[in-house]
């Protein structure tokens, strides 16, 4: 019962629910139809998705972001599918793109290595190393110090329809105030010229120079990025300026279309000017300078080079002479009679000479002086004696004495005695010659003989009487009176020595006509005895083998 | 900050530069106004708490043959137009610049300054014509550069006049 009562009241209900709501409920099912259907359903949303897209874009940037990994990946499968379609598409951007950095890096390199190659080999670039070698500081430094050339003094962003200032930087903060009428001015200068000169609106002024001082102006579609710099500013920093406008005009150009006069909205641009306000040094000399340097160093290195060739050419041209000097100087010894040079060394200290010297030669000594020679020469000289003739005959001379009236000739090894001699010295020569080196035969047929007034000769040195024979052969009366034997041989002794004042180092002897003397002495007082001793009559022959000259002037 | 670029306009002679000088705070001296044909200067006004920037720009005097360039009028926000008080003609070279400025640059605030209102025996607007320039919807100011009469209120009023309202 109960259960029948409760279906009864259910299929009641489900008639009221049918009388009641019948035509929702069809529509509750197409409603769940609709959203199950993904055809109708995509259907939907293409009609409002264009629209919903540019609704969400302005309101916030988060479309954007959800959609980047998507892009990103559509653009990696579109290249992995067909690389050619997209690089068709990109085609017109990307070449120019390309040719443009090309451009820049290239004209970027040169000029870092012109800069390089400037500071590294340049006379400039020495002088550098030198300072800094000088001052103990590192090269760099000294190169920034003397390389500082341009400066970005100031940054101006400004509106270009207005000419007002958007913002400014710069080094000197007493610059800001005026910054905003400098600004406008500036605008209007651009204006001026544009009008005065070009006519047409499209074209900007890139560039003001005076002096050093160079404003570069970069204009986006509206704003003028106006900097002003000292010096010269290098092309990669014109490149710098042109992205920055980019950049600005990229994030702010809403604002800047919509700028009417509140500089409030663009507080936050500072950060990009910023990078702007550069220091850089140097890349370029004054041309002038540069030429002209080189050309000193060549001319100082040049000088160098000629004065120590100069100085070479003397000093060989010196070498050579005293080398010839020398050389001259040998070959004279050479051909000097009783001298033979066997050998000449050298060492530093001098030259040392070896050979043999017939003591009766000349002195090389003396004929260093002759040739011109300073070094120190060292003489080991072995004696001998000579045979050449006029050597042989000097010493006959030395050895007979003879006297005056007598000539000696000395040829072919034969001696030949010319003149008028005493007997007895005549025949003591004869002898004695033969003892001679180098006298082979004694030719004294062309001799007068005089008597002579003494028998015997002094039993001494340097003739050996005991040879000769005492006996004279003839007597022959003389021109003059008879010698007699009025004085003593001390008389006679001391006559001479009156006569021919001999100095206290010469000892003088007297025996049998033969006057001798030994010890040291002039050799101006030994010719005047020579020439002085035969005006004492007693005195036949003067014996000076003993006399020696050395070492007294 | 809020800047305003605002250009005095009027027929040559009529005392624009006197005007400005009076006024403002100067860097560059007139001979830029006879060789470039303008000189800017700058004056801050305080209108409602809020400090305006006005960059004016002194333009010479429009001529016959030397016509105000469109250069420089450009991005103004207001317009001082000078009259000189004694001279009749030079409200017809008003007209005329008044024409042009609303062409080029569309409607902005312009204010007349009827200049040398020292000098009462030369004076040649009449009230007819007084009434003909106030009745055309402009502020109009009796200004003299001599005395400086009204200058920094007709500054102020074009300040204030352009910023919103």
């Amino acid at each position: 019962m109960s259960a029948n009562s409760t279906h009864n009241s259910e299929a009641a209900m489900q008639e009221l629910r049918k009388l009641l709501f019948e035509k929702e409920s069809v529509r509750l099912d197409e409603l769940e139809n609709l959203l199950r259907d993904q055809q109708l359903h995509a259907q939907e949303v293409a009609k409002v998705l264009a629209e919903a897209v540019k609704i969400r874009n302005l309101q916030d940037e988060e479309l954007g972001k959800s959609l980047a990994p998507t892009i990103e990946k559509s653009i990696k499968a579109s290249i992995a599918k067909d690389p050619k379609s997209l690089s068709d598409a990109l085609f017109p951007v990307m070449g120019p793109a390309i040719r443009k950095s090309i451009n820049n890096s290239i004209a970027e390199m040169l000029q870092s290595l012109n800069q390089t190659l400037e500071n590294s080999f340049s006379a400039q670039g020495l002088k550098w190393r030198l300072e800094a070698f000088r001052t103990g500081k590192p090269f760099a430094e000294v190169v920034m110090l003397n390389t500082l050339v341009y400066r970005v003094e100031q940054v101006f962003l400004i509106h270009k329809e207005t000419g007002l200032l958007l913002q400014h930087l710069s080094f000197d903060p007493s610059l800001d105030e005026d910054a905003d009428v400098v600004s406008s001015m500036l605008t209007a200068v651009q204006d001026f010229i544009r009008d005065s000169f070009s006519g047409s609106t499209d074209q900007g002024i890139e560039n003001l120079r005076m002096g050093d001082l160079e404003v570069i102006l970069e204009t986006g579609p509206d704003v003028v990025l106006a900097v002003v710099c000292r010096g010269n500013t290098p092309r990669a920093f014109n490149e710098k300026l042109q992205t920055t406008v980019e950049q600005i005009q990229q994030l702010y150009r809403q604002a800047l279309q919509a700028f009417d006069g509140d500089t409030e909205p663009f507080v936050s641009i500072d950060e990009h000017l910023h990078p702007l306000l550069v220091s850089d040094f140097k890349s370029e000399e004054k041309g002038q300078e540069k030429k002209k340097s080189p050309t000193k160093a060549v001319l100082v290195v040049a000088l160098i080079m000629v004065t120590m060739l100069i100085w070479l050419g003397f000093e060989e041209a010196e070498r050579q002479q005293t080398q010839t000097n020398w050389d001259n100087y040998i070959s004279r010894l050479q051909s000097e009679e009783g001298i033979i040079v066997s050998s000449v060394q050298q060492d530093e200290q001098g030259y040392t000479l070896l050979g043999l010297r017939d003591p009766l030669s000349v002195d090389p000594y003396s004929l260093l002086s002759e040739y011109h020679i300073a070094a120190n020469v060292s003489f080991f000289m072995q004696p001998y004696h000579a045979l050449q003739e006029p050597l042989v005959l000097k010493r006959i001379k030395q050895l007979l004495q003879p006297p005056k009236s007598i000539q000696l000739i000395m040829k072919d090894s034969t001696l030949t005695i010319i003149g008028t001699a005493s007997e007895t010295w005549l025949s003591q020569a004869e002898k004695a010659a033969l003892y001679v080196a180098g006298v082979e035969n004694v030719d004294s047929s062309q001799v007068s003989v005089l008597s002579s007034v003494f028998e015997d000769l002094p039993q001494d040195k340097g003739i050996k009487l005991d040879v000769l024979p005492s006996k004279p052969k003839k007597t022959i009366t003389r021109n003059k009176k008879p010698a007699k034997k009025v004085d003593t041989d001390t008389d006679i002794l001391k006559r001479a020595i009156a006569l021919l004042n001999p100095p206290s180092t010469v000892e003088m002897k007297y025996a049998k006509g033969i006057l001798y003397a030994s010890g040291q002495a002039s050799k101006s007082w030994i010719e005047f005895a020579k020439n002085n001793f035969s005006k004492i009559e007693e005195i036949d022959s003067f014996y000076t083998s003993k006399l020696s000259s050395k070492g007294i002037k | 900050m809020i800047q305003k670029k605002i250009c005095v306009l009027g027929a040559a002679g009529v005392g624009k530069t006197s005007l400005t000088a009076q006024f403002v705070y100067s860097k560059f001296s007139e001979k830029y106004l006879s060789s470039m044909g303008v000189k800017i200067d700058k004056k801050t006004v305080e209108v409602d708490d809020t400090q305006v920037n006005l960059m004016i720009w002194d333009i010479h005097g429009e001529e016959k043959y030397k016509k105000i360039p469109s250069s420089y009028l450009r991005g103004a926000s207001g317009i001082l137009m000078v009259i000189d008080g004694t001279r009749l003609d030079t409200v017809a070279v008003a007209k005329d610049i008044h024409q042009r400025v609303c062409d080029e640059l569309g409607e902005i605030p312009i204010i007349y300054l009827l200049n040398k209102s020292d000098l009462g025996d030369a004076w040649s607007i009449n009230d007819n014509l007084m009434a003909k320039l106030e009745s055309a919807n402009r502020s109009v100011f009796l200004t003299s550069a001599k005395t400086g009469a009204n200058v920094e209120a007709s500054f102020t009023s074009i300040a204030k006049a352009m910023l919103p309202t």
